[in-house]
């Protein structure tokens, strides 16, 4: 009779038993396998398109131009005069300058950055961007941050209003910002106080990260072509081989505001594992500029290689809508997964996951990993100030990767 | 007797029946089928250690394990906020994206840099090595690919190591990464038998008996010239290869008849400068020579020579970043 008894209730107990023993924790079930399209080749053909360079002897000529006009006390006035005459009349001449803000004399660069901050146009973004990442002289860099404002693009307004903070560069930078908010229509008047420079660019600047663009900025002459043509010939890079172009397509995508949203869209839900992933950093730093390429990542949740990636960036996306499933991944049987969902829920603002992600941190059983996200999430919250406290602690007894806690830190700070 | 216990008998075998079926049916442990299904989907090289300790104690302290650890490389790298860096330096499994593509960069376990599961985790999860040992507990599978150059392509040919390696005669004869970063060992098995094995320290430019294979040091005199020549002997790639800080260089200083030496001069430097240096790439790919020609001056009577690897190019000879590869002396008539 106990036997019988004993049976039956193995029978019974056996339906509720996890689908995968101790060891292979149980699973919230994985969304189906996205659809994925090769997008590599459409990329290098987009590249190949677009409004084509004059040729090797006009470019020459006007690189000459360039140094004629800017080479500083090595070229003749006249000449030089002469020489930044006919490249301001030269319908070309913005190929010219383009190289020009790459040459090795910092008087070049910069006098070629004046002259294309004069004719703005849009397809000269990715050049300036580049520019930016790579200019170290630090008035050259003022220039540049000049330039792209000039042509619309706000995504380094916050570095101007920091170097009112340099007592070598506050004067330049100063006019600079003077200059830029009187073409916005924001006149600061005559005599302005650092402050209200500083927040007049900061307005700018917080636009361009709320929605990729900055209506008051100047707005350059459109280029669709030409621009789709650069964008793409970035876009192809991620899927290479070296890392300096993924880097380099990082940077310029990722600061290019809703303009590069229509080409990050098919890579989004591209074949090639590279240009996924890298795409969907691009997305987290576009943060919720990005928000309408949701969907798209939202099926990567499907994809084994992505899914964390994917985790992130709806985070950064503020997808509120996959807060349930990120909610569940906390259980996922993939750490990096789990890691993900736990540093998602802060950006994503999440507050129901206040209490799980308390939980999570303070339990000393939990792999060091996922405690750091947790309290990067509840950091972010800024009622619950244990996170951030978390993570000091950590910085302080070297018991987690300095770096790492460097950067989670930082974002809270910037997140305030 | 009563039919009764019988009865119940036959209902309990009934009930046995249906209840394993069911379990299985709803995803119970199924008896695993031996070498396909992974055990478990490791998630950390600690879990490695559990049966692997020796293999273990190699890899850790290696420049793998600290790879993203290490200072020099939080310096180079601005402390990781330059993100081309982190896939090579805190990669996923090499598997996920394929042998010779790029890695991709995982987020977990930091102090664990290239560690144990980014060369030995299969896509599906599963563990790989050289054999197939279905009776071990972590089931590895035998893959070529995971012990190949191309394993080794994904990071190491970022600084085109690989492909220097492919030019060189030691490509030609099948001399390959791990016949001298992971030279042979013999490993002890728990029932206490040997086999073969490979060992996990990885050395390169941080052991000094490494380099000083790579390079041999000629000097020759030739009249009142001094002839100092470096030839790539031992490095299957060129010397130096990889991050383009590292440099080899000649010194050299006369010796006055009363004794007194000049300043040590550099001769030549053996390097790839940063991209937006001047210069040209002068690594010295395998198999080659680069000879120097020094005049002495006059009343010199003899010359010493040092050849010097540097972890970076910006250190003197008293920075432990410095090697002393080898020296000569050399009398001039």
């Amino acid at each position: 009779m106990k036997l019988a008894f004993g049976t039956i209730l193995l029978a019974l107990t056996a339906c509720s038993r996890p689908a995968s023993g101790p060891q292979t924790p149980a699973k919230p079930s994985d969304p189906p396998p996205p659809q994925l399209v090769a997008h590599e080749a459409t990329l290098t053909q987009l590249a190949a398109s677009g409004p084509v360079a004059p040729d090797a002897k006009k470019l020459a000529e006007l690189a000459e131009l360039a140094e004629l006009a800017f080479g500083g006390e090595t070229s003749d006035r006249r000449l030089a005069s002469r020489s930044h005459a006919a490249l301001r009349d030269d319908p070309a001449a913005r190929w010219g300058l383009e190289i020009a803000i790459r040459h090795d004399d910092v008087a070049i660069r910069r006098g070629a950055l004046a002259l294309l901050a004069e004719q703005p146009r849009q397809a000269s973004w990715p050049d300036l961007l580049m520019r930016l990442k790579y200019e170290l002289q630090p008035f050259a860099r003022l220039d540049v941050l000049r330039a792209l404002a000039l042509h619309g693009n706000a995504a380094g307004l916050a570095e101007l209003a920091a170097s009112f903070q340099r007592t070598d560069l506050a004067d330049q930078a100063g006019a600079y910002a003077i200059e830029l908010l009187q073409k916005c229509g924001r006149d600061p008047g005559e005599a302005p106080s650092w402050d209200q420079l500083r927040d007049g660019l900061l307005a700018l600047a917080h636009e361009w990260a709320d929605t990729g663009r900055a209506a008051a900025l100047p707005q350059p002459a459109a280029e669709p072509e030409l621009l789709r043509a650069r964008l793409a010939r970035h876009l192809a890079a991620l899927n290479g081989f070296q890392l300096r172009p993924v880097d380099d397509a990082r940077f310029v995508l990722s600061r290019s505001g809703g303009l590069g949203l229509e080409l990050l869209a098919p890579c989004v839900l591209a074949k090639e594992p590279l240009l996924r992933s890298h795409t969907l950093e691009i997305c987290q730093q576009l943060g919720v500029v990005a928000a309408p390429l949701t969907d798209s990542v939202l099926s990567l949740l499907g994809d084994p290689l992505t899914r964390a990636e994917a985790v992130r960036t709806l985070g950064r996306l503020r997808a509120t809508a996959a807060a349930p499933r990120i909610r569940a991944w906390l259980d996922h049987p993939a750490l990096e997964v789990r890691c993900a969902a736990a540093g998602a829920l802060g950006p994503l603002g999440d507050r129901s996951a206040i209490d799980m992600l308390r939980t999570l941190m303070d339990d000393g059983k939990q792999p060091m990993d996922l405690r750091v996200q947790a309290a990067f999430s509840l950091a972010i919250f800024e009622l619950d100030r244990p996170g951030r406290a978390f993570l000091q602690a950590r910085r302080q007894d070297g018991s987690y990767h300095e770096p790492t806690l460097n950067e989670l830190l930082d974002t809270v700070d910037r997140w305030r | 007797m009563s039919n009764a216990p019988r009865l119940f008998g036959l209902f309990a075998l009934l009930a046995t029946v249906v209840g394993l079926f069911t379990w299985i049916g709803c995803g119970g442990e199924r008896p695993p089928e031996q070498g396909t299904e992974p055990v478990r989907r490791f998630q950390s090289s600690a879990e490695c250690r559990e049966c692997h300790q020796a293999v273990w104690d190699e890899w850790h302290g290696s420049h793998h394990q600290i790879s993203y650890l290490n200072p020099e490389v939080r310096a180079l790298a601005d402390d990781f906020r330059n993100k081309e860096c982190q896939a090579c330096h805190l990669p996923r499994p090499i598997s996920e994206t394929g042998y010779g593509q790029r890695v991709l960069p995982r987020q977990t376990h930091p102090e664990e840099g290239v560690s144990c599961l980014t060369c030995h985790q299969g896509v599906d999860g599963s563990i790989l090595g050289r054999n197939d040992v279905p009776s071990a507990p972590c089931r590895p599978k035998a893959s070529p690919e995971a012990i190949s150059v191309e394993a080794c392509a994904s990071c190491h040919n970022q600084h085109q190591t690989t492909d220097q390696w492919r030019a060189s005669h030691y490509a030609k004869q099948g001399v390959t990464c791990n016949d001298c970063h992971m030279p042979h060992v013999e490993r002890t098995l728990a029932d206490g038998q040997k086999r073969p094995g490979r060992a996990h320290r990885f050395p390169g430019a941080h052991d000094a008996e490494m380099l000083k294979k790579a390079g041999r040091l000629d000097v020759e005199v030739d009249g009142r010239d001094v002839l100092v020549a470096m030839t790539n002997v031992g490095a299957g790639h060129n010397f130096p290869t990889e991050e383009r800080h590292r440099a080899v260089d000649l010194m050299l200083r006369f010796v006055q008849p009363d004794g007194t030496t000049g300043e040590w001069q550099r001769v030549w430097r053996f390097r790839q400068p940063y991209r937006d240096e001047p210069g040209e790439d002068t690594q010295l790919p395998a198999g080659q020579q680069k000879q120097v020609r020094v005049p002495a001056p006059a009343g010199a009577v003899a010359a010493e020579v040092r050849m010097w690897y540097r972890l970076t190019p910006f250190v003197g000879d008293d920075d432990p970043k410095s090697t002393l590869l080898d020296e000569r002396k050399v009398e001039l008539r």
